[in-house]
């Protein structure tokens, strides 16, 4: 058995332990995405890094313990580092959630990205209605496409169509498939403008949303033609 | 055929592979040892004369390694072959390795008995003739340097010895010590020239002897990192279990830097001969050398190496009679730039792609599990040298904290490109301005990038910063394997920047985010910035992105990638600025913020510029002033380019 | 002697003034509601009769049903949809749950730490712990039930013009009958404690009442609205019976029917309707004792609790062995309409202009707070005088029982405000 000290709480793990399971024996946690215990522990997504007192940053689920090792979970940096891991992710990540299997709120993702705030995951991601259940593929101008996520889509979940209380997601590239989706699904362009403007009009930050909607929106009519 | 040094001397030496000598190595210059016997004394005593003289008192010797082919070593050598033929010369030609000094490539070392050795620098195939004609009618006026003075030779007086050149005075040739000397095929030169020495030693002592030996010398590693050897051993030696590895890391790919693949194309033993000193150090039986397949004739040197020293018993069973086994195996890596990260050096060996997490480390748990070091080409060089010479006159160079010499590669807006030997803690300024003899007339240096992709720039006013792994840490660089990139006004600093993210971005495995997305983003980032769409916000993410990239990343890689960006941003902020700001490149190197214009003063009217415009944006009338038309140019720089009298400006 | 009591009213909706004027042993009272302008019906007009309700919802987060079902029967009867009773009923059980509701947090965390002396809910805590207890199980419970009916807490989502957007599973429906069986114990005891309370004596000054007329039963929607003279009239006939009056110190308006003052609330539906309630008639006789003293609107707010909790579940236990219809066809066209409503306040009235599209040409919403404005400032001018009466001018005490008789009326602001151009210049 080694001796840890998680956030100055001292806890017992056996010898060959790592990290993680010191915490997890504290009670505390740390945000995990990649690792999955017996099956994968590469370090791979750097979510769950804690601070070493030399302020070194290492992943809790491949770090050994070792006698006296002195750990922090939590801090300023630790939380700007997810954070900005989190981020990354979410910047390479395809954001088609309208067809993820993970539909209806079961992501990890979406998750932690309610944790730090981070932004850009669309409300499909939330709502259980995915395929043929879609509201937008029943002709409804469901703003669901276009919506940060985090409500856990309520309104979906009951039939009606997403509003966009929450603001946009101001990704290009998830405003261009939402703009693909709409155009080709039959939604009349008018009634998506009006729900827009119902509750984004009023941030002007948003105002280059409405002008990228507006950019595909030719594009793809043009293209429809 | 005459007599190898290597082989046994006469029948009376009842030593062979399985019964091995003890003193081999010493035998083979002081011998015989186990018999006394004149006859066979002179008969050492006269090969290594003809070793080091050539048999027939006149040795022509071409350098071949990759550089110098690359500069067109092998036609010149094909030249001397013809010439020595065709004239019916009495004289050896042999091969040696590289002496490092790349402004003079190709060059030819002509040395007669009577006469002091010349070495010709640029040779041109044609120009062969005209030299061996001339040296052999007793005149070196025209060689570049001499290696010793005879007082007999014409025009000896007005050439300056090597040691004078000022690209040579300077450095301490210690492990280089060899190269351009020994011809790297040959064993049995090696040892003439005193190889092997510091294996005989460390075989007689302990392997604790040994970890002292080195502790003493204090040797860091010369791979980057500065880990201290010794302790890397320690830890790697007191590992239960038998099965030990070591592993020579010869994967070099900093892009910039070669002194380990001229290490080991010039001097390929004294490598070897180091990572066995290792071996037995840790007690492993079995070793890699992991080299890139790029390089092929670093991978045949080494392999020939290999062969050699296993064909007469140093490599093998029972090496010396020692009871020591240890084979190496060369294995041909597809060339990664992540392979200097240890563990995914590892990996590749072991068939898998990507580092992972440290600890455990290498030393405890390595290839397949088991204890494992890794040296990387010039640190198990230095372990031959110091074994060889013993551990104070190491120490004796160097810095406080970092002992010994290093090398390092000077590329860049330098005169004299080449890789220098100079003791740790060498000032910048007079690797780069001295030595490499700096970027010449009218221009200025503007910084030195050190390290390669993962180090970072120091710019001119810090050039006084002696080299050494703290001082450069400090500085936001780091000592890398050791190339040195001199940067001088020409360049613009957010290119430079982007240049090397490029290479980590495309050289990342791609396994952690923070690397794989970050890097991507802080290289689009500055993309941006050089397109002219920076943003004065930009900075900030880089900033904060490089930081977070640094601190988060799995391996290395991703903890020295952002140094490039970080390090030019923290000197050259201003540029960074002006490009963001004012949407303009001080250096005029970034093609969507500069603007070409035609100077009226200095425009002939020639209108090769109107004719080689893809865009046709330049108008004017034969014999009359031309213009263009900023608003059609696409910025290609043609005109730039063909203009004759230098009109066409940037601004 | 002149002498103005300017009080800030706390434990409210929103921000308002009272001010008393006491001059020579004449009252004078001004309600003012200090809150500023929210333009919900500008934002209204253009936009499609899908994002009407829901944007009205939000003009207030206690009563966003209310608005919303008022808005959403102003829409229906414009284009003349005809729903199904099931998805009638359903409607009104969604309203009166959130009737339940509203009507708890008013009791318990605004009204009742004025009847035992006390100046806040966590003074009334560590008073009467069983109380503040069952008030807080009491409210969760009806939460659920609204979350369970209305898709969430606030801004209902389950329903939109035609009906309701899904089946309500038959799971779903048992769980708000589970939930409010249980919360009927606890209504019950509440009630009986409220309706022991002492109440400070007030004569009513002015005992007319407006209610929305219920066809059958208690508090069930209908078009036509019911004032205390015994007249029925059509909702969109409002503007001929009840006439406004823009008052220059409020950035509410005023209103009157038929020129007389009114209040709408609790109070005045359960003075309208009190037969209609079976099974309850101790608890009404109790009450009707006072039924002339406003006050006593807490004690019929009580009362409405019980009977809502019970109601809903009863209404709710029928659907238990059907396939309710709870969705009707119908076309978008032009018309006019009026969606009356009882909020948990009283009275609310949405009134639209719809064209061809569905598009909203002119809104109109008048809620109660803003009916009952008149009523407060003459209770308040009565009660100011009674206090002149007992105490002579006591200032403390005119100040507690002002704010306590406002909020009995449990005035909500931020939807009460209009804001009227009285003169434009450009």
């Amino acid at each position: 058995m080694v001796k840890v000290i998680v956030n100055g709480k001292e806890v017992e793990v056996s010898e060959g332990s790592v990290v993680l399971d010191a915490i997890k024996k504290a009670g505390y946690s740390v945000p995990t995405l990649c690792f999955f215990k017996g099956v994968y522990n590469e370090a791979a997504c750097r979510m769950c890094l804690v601070e070493l007192p030399n302020g070194k940053l290492v992943p809790s689920c491949a770090y050994p313990v070792s006698d006296g090792l002195k750990i922090t979970t939590d801090s300023e940096r630790l939380r700007k580092t997810r954070r900005m891991v989190l981020e990354l992710i979410l910047a390479v990540h395809k954001m088609k959630c309208y067809q993820c299997a993970r539909k209806g709120g079961f992501c990890l993702l979406l998750d932690f990205a309610k944790e730090f705030g981070v932004e850009g995951i669309p409300v499909c991601a939330e709502c259980p209605l995915h395929g043929e259940d879609c509201l937008l593929v029943k002709g409804e101008p469901c703003l669901g496409f276009l919506t940060i996520a985090g409500c856990g889509s309520p309104c979906t979940r009951e039939g009606t169509p997403c509003f966009g209380c929450r603001g946009p997601v101001t990704r290009e590239d998830v405003i261009e498939t939402a703009v693909k989706r709409f155009i080709e699904h039959g939604v009349d362009l008018r009634d998506l403008h009006s729900r827009m403007k119902l509750f984004w009009s009023s941030f002007p930050q948003f105002k280059h949303v409405f002008d990228l909607v507006l950019k595909y929106e030719k594009k793809y009519m043009g293209e429809k033609k | 055929m005459t007599w190898n040094l290597m082989d046994k001397c006469c029948d009376k030496c009842w030593h062979t592979l399985e019964y091995p000598c003890r003193n081999y190595v010493r035998c083979r210059i002081e011998g015989p040892l186990c018999h006394d016997d004149p006859e066979c004394r002179k008969k050492r005593e006269n090969r290594i004369k003809e070793i080091l003289y050539g048999r027939t008192g006149f040795k022509i010797k071409v350098p071949m390694a990759s550089c110098t082919i690359a500069a067109g070593a092998e036609e010149v050598y094909k030249a001397v072959l013809d010439e020595v033929k065709s004239r019916g010369i009495n004289a050896d030609v042999t091969i040696s390795g590289c002496m490092g000094m790349c402004y003079m490539d190709p060059w030819i070392e002509l040395s007669k008995t009577d006469m002091p050795s010349a070495i010709y620098a640029n040779v041109k195939p044609n120009e062969v003739s005209k030299i061996i004609s001339e040296y052999l009618s007793g005149d070196v006026s025209n060689a570049y340097a001499l290696r010793n003075r005879t007082g007999k030779a014409k025009g000896e007086d007005k050439v300056p010895l090597l040691e004078e050149l000022p690209a040579w005075k300077n450095q301490i040739r210690w492990v280089s010590r060899n190269c351009g000397i020994v011809n790297p095929e040959s064993i049995e030169e090696y040892i003439a020239l005193g190889g092997y020495r510091g294996l005989d030693r460390a075989l007689r002592m302990e392997p604790e002897e040994i970890i002292e030996e080195i502790k003493k010398a204090g040797l860091r590693g010369r791979g980057g990192a500065g880990f201290p050897t010794w302790l890397k051993w320690k830890i790697a030696r007191e590992q239960p279990g038998d099965v030990k590895y070591v592993i020579m890391n010869a994967d070099e790919g900093d892009p910039g830097a070669f002194m380990n693949r001229l290490l080991a194309e010039s001097d390929p033993h004294r490598v070897l001969e180091g990572l066995i000193i290792a071996a037995y150090t840790i007690g492993a039986s079995k070793g890699f050398i992991f080299v890139r397949a790029e390089k092929p004739l670093m991978a045949e040197r080494l392999s020939k190496a290999v062969e050699q020293a296993r064909k007469y018993g140093l490599l093998g069973k029972n090496i010396l009679g020692r009871g020591f086994d240890f084979d190496v195996e060369v294995i041909l890596s597809a060339g990664a730039f992540v392979c200097g990260e240890e563990t995914a050096l590892i990996a590749a060996i072991e068939g898998r792609t990507r580092p992972r997490q440290r600890p455990p480390y290498p030393a405890t748990k390595g290839l397949w599990g088991k204890p494992t070091i890794i040296n990387n080409v010039e640190t198990l060089a230095h372990v031959a040298t110091i074994m060889a010479e013993g551990w104070k006159k190491f120490a004796s160079m160097g810095t406080e904290k970092t002992k010994g010499t290093k090398m390092f590669c000077v590329t860049g807006a330098v005169q004299r490109t080449g890789a220098y030997e100079v003791p740790v803690g060498t000032t910048i300024k007079k690797l780069v301005e001295e030595i490499a003899g700096g970027p010449g007339e009218g221009r200025r240096i503007k910084a030195v990038q050190i390290g390669g992709p993962s180090g970072g720039c120091v710019p001119a006013n810090l050039l006084t910063t002696p080299i050494d792994y703290e001082t450069l840490q400090k500085a936001g660089a780091i000592m890398g394997s050791g190339g040195i990139v001199v940067i001088d006004d020409k360049s613009c600093m957010v290119d430079v920047a982007k240049f090397f993210t490029s290479f980590t971005v495309a050289e990342s495995c791609g396994k952690c985010f923070p690397c794989r997305i970050g890097m991507k983003i802080l290289y689009d980032t500055l993309t941006r910035i050089t397109e002219g769409k920076g943003r004065e916000e930009d900075l900030e993410i880089l900033r904060e992105l490089g930081e977070i990239v640094r601190s988060a990343s799995l391996c290395a890689l991703g903890g020295t990638a952002p140094n490039p960006v970080l390090s030019t941003l923290r000197y050259f902020e201003d540029e960074y600025l002006a490009h963001v700001r004012d949407k303009k490149c001080p250096a005029k190197v970034c093609r969507n913020l500069v603007e070409y214009w035609i100077n009226p003063e200095k425009c002939i009217g020639c209108g090769t510029c109107k004719q080689n415009c893809p865009s046709n944006a330049i108008s004017g009338e034969p014999g009359k002033k031309h213009v263009i038309d900023v608003s059609k140019c696409i910025r290609c720089g043609q005109c730039f380019i063909v203009c004759p009298v230098g009109a066409v400006e940037k601004r | 002697m002149s002498l103005e009591v300017v009080e800030r009213i706390d434990k409210v909706f929103g921000h308002l003034e009272l001010k008393l004027v006491v001059d020579s042993g004449k009252v004078e009272s001004k309600f003012t509601v200090t809150q500023d302008a929210r333009f919900i019906e500008v934002v209204l007009e253009g936009r499609s009769y899908l994002e009407a309700p829901v944007i009205a919802s939000r003009i207030c987060g206690a009563c966003s049903i209310a608005h919303f079902l008022a808005s959403v029967n102003a829409l229906e009867n414009a284009m003349g949809v005809e729903l199904p009773e099931d998805a009638m009923i359903l409607k009104d059980a969604m309203n009166k749950a959130q009737i339940a509701q509203n009507n708890i947090v008013h009791l318990f965390f605004l009204a009742l730490p004025d009847y035992y002396g006390l100046k806040t809910l966590g003074e009334l805590l560590s008073k009467k712990p069983d109380l503040v207890k069952i008030g807080f199980k009491l409210n969760s419970l009806s939460l659920k039930a609204v979350d369970l009916l209305g898709g969430r807490i606030v801004n209902p989502n389950t329903y939109s013009v035609g009906g309701f957007r899904k089946d309500l599973a038959r799971d779903r429906i048992e769980k708000v009958v589970k939930t409010l069986r249980e919360a009927e114990d606890y209504a019950k005891q509440v009630l009986e404690k409220v309706i022991e309370l002492e109440l400070p004596e007030l004569e009513d000054p002015a005992p007319n009442y407006v209610v929305v007329q219920s066809p059958q039963g208690y508090l069930n929607t209908s078009n036509n609205l019911y004032g205390s003279d015994g007249e029925v009239f059509l909702g969109i006939d409002y503007t001929k019976y009840i006439e406004e009056k823009i008052v220059e110190y409020s950035n509410s308006k005023a209103y009157y029917y038929k020129g007389k003052v009114f209040y709408v609330g609790s109070r005045a539906r359960l003075n309208a309707y009190h037969e209609r309630l079976l099974g309850y008639e101790d608890y009404i006789s109790k009450i009707l004792k006072e039924s002339n003293n406003p006050f006593s609107n807490i004690k019929a707010k009580a009362l409405e609790i019980l009977y809502t909790i019970v109601d809903v579940r009863e209404r709710l236990e029928e659907f238990l062995d059907k396939k309710p219809k709870l969705r009707t066809e119908f076309k978008v066209r032009a018309g006019e309409g009026v969606g009356v409503l009882e909020a948990p306040r009283g009275l609310l009235i949405h009134h639209y202009k719809v064209d061809n599209e569905g598009k909203i040409t002119y809104a109109n919403i008048i809620t109660p707070t803003a009916f009952n404005s008149r009523h407060i400032e003459v209770s308040a001018t009565k009660l100011g005088e009674r206090v002149l009466e007992a105490n002579g001018v006591d200032v403390g005490e005119l100040q507690r029982k002002a704010s306590m008789l406002i909020r009995a009326y449990d005035p909500c602001l931020p939807c009460a405000v209009h804001v009227t151009v009285l003169k434009s210049e450009r």
